[in-house]
């Protein structure tokens, strides 16, 4: 993985934290954003949101969106899709 | 368009609120601009607290509402709020937090999306989360709910049987009520269900359709409305706002006032927050065929942050894919709920998640 990925990945991460709706300070990839850090349907499209504006993506689809369930699937996501990578 | 400008405004720029604060300009701008519920149709049942969750706001937020002219009942601190007036106070405030303004996001952005993603075959996992509004938090004796039938088919969709928390029986149909299932669990229910949607490119025909379609999407302004007053279509003119049951209402009597044939039908919206009651139009056109007509998903999408007027136009005759229709007249609901031998609201939450293979 290259500095720039590493940078990006750290970024991600940092702002999943902060969104959480449990106070947390750090996560990682095998966690799951519902049943480990506590998102629900709102929270989960404010952070879609969030990542698009941050890391300059087109629009997240409900479908793409409903297909990620760990901070590692929105990791391997942006590394697809992002233009930071 | 005024109305649209002020729509477009009011939800944001940014579509998100990642830094979790009040902006209050934006609540009193869309306070300003309330169209407030008429008082023989308010019911003041919310309290700060429930509020304040609706909202996702601080108790200052409610403070400023209050102070600058929210209309409420109650001693200061104990207020108790119209939940129309509330929803529609926060789908207009910028907060970019609020469930309202979060719910319309989610219709707006896959509005946005490429028009093929409207028609293709869409398969969902659906969880109906339905709870009691009885004061106590805890229903009476003898509770009793119904859950009218989806009806994907119509548009070449599929459901699985209903998985539920407690043991449902089939209620069948007859002249007063169109049946669905019906159980007898205490204050809550979940039912469950894989469902395929379609949608359907079908442009309307008629002239003066197309007419009545537009100019009450630019004209009036997107309020939810209690059922009482959506169902009152001469006072919905002069009201200024519509929801969805109103809009269909309305451009239904514009439309059989042009020798049309009109129906108003209902069902879910198949978000990731959903609707659990959406209501549309239905027209019989020029080429004798019924197609919908779904002005409150076009005022949506024309008022939000990545407007499309292409899906405006998709909406004027054709069905969206994330629409499931139900078999319910349009008098009644989709979901009801009686506890000691009351009618009660239901809390009714739709969510959708992946349908998973294996």
């Amino acid at each position: 993985m290259t500095g720039e990925a590493d940078q990006t990945i750290s970024e991600l991460r940092s702002l999943i934290a902060r969104m959480s709706p449990k106070d947390i300070d750090a996560v990682s990839s095998d966690e799951r954003l519902v049943e480990d850090l506590g998102y629900d349907s709102l929270t989960l499209i404010e952070l879609a949101v969030a990542i698009e504006g941050q890391f300059a993506l087109s629009a997240i689809s409900e479908e793409q969106a409903m297909r990620i369930q760990t901070v590692g699937d929105l990791e391997s996501f942006i590394a697809a899709h992002g233009s930071a990578v | 368009m005024p109305r649209q400008a002020e729509s477009t405004a009011a939800l944001g720029s940014t579509g998100i609120n990642t830094a979790r604060t009040d902006d209050l300009g934006g609540w009193l701008d869309s306070l300003a601009q309330l169209i407030p519920t008429p008082p023989e149709f308010r019911e003041e049942t919310i309290d700060r607290k429930t509020a304040v969750e609706m909202l996702r706001c601080s108790e200052r937020v409610i403070d400023t509402l209050v102070e600058n002219g929210l209309e409420c009942s109650g001693e200061a601190g104990e207020e108790r709020f119209d939940r129309c007036d509330l929803f529609n106070v926060a789908l207009y405030s910028r907060s970019r937090r609020s469930i309202p303004e979060l719910s319309a996001l989610v219709v707006a952005r896959a509005a946005a999306e490429k028009p093929q993603t409207w028609t293709e075959r869409r398969a969902v996992r659906l969880t109906l989360n339905l709870r009691c509004t009885h004061p106590s938090g805890s229903c009476a004796a003898d509770p009793w709910w119904l859950v009218r039938s989806p009806q994907p088919e119509r548009f070449g969709g599929s459901i699985t049987s209903w998985r539920a928390s407690a043991p449902l029986e089939v209620a069948t149909s007859h002249k007063d009520s169109p049946g669905g299932v019906t159980a007898h669990a205490h204050t809550q229910l979940e039912l469950g269900a894989t469902v395929a949607t379609r949608g359907a490119d079908r442009p309307i025909r008629s002239a003066v359709v197309r007419s009545h379609f537009w100019e009450i999407v630019h004209g009036m302004r997107f309020q939810v409305l209690p059922h009482a007053l959506a169902i009152q279509t001469d006072r919905i003119a002069h009201h200024g706002a519509v929801d969805c049951t109103a809009v269909a209402r309305l451009l239904g009597e514009r439309c059989e006032k042009a020798g049309l044939e009109t129906r108003v039908e209902k069902g879910l919206l198949l978000t990731m927050l959903g609707i659990d009651n959406h209501a549309w139009l239905e027209v019989k056109d020029e080429d004798r065929k019924w197609k919908p007509i779904d002005c409150s998903l076009a005022m949506i999408s024309l008022g939000s942050p990545m407007p499309n007027p292409a899906f405006a136009q998709f909406c004027l005759g054709s069905q969206f894919n994330r629409v499931l229709p139900f078999v319910c007249r349009s008098q009644d609901p989709i979901i009801e709920h009686t506890c000691g031998s009351e009618q009660r609201a239901v809390d009714a939450r739709v969510t959708i998640g992946a349908v998973h293979s294996g």
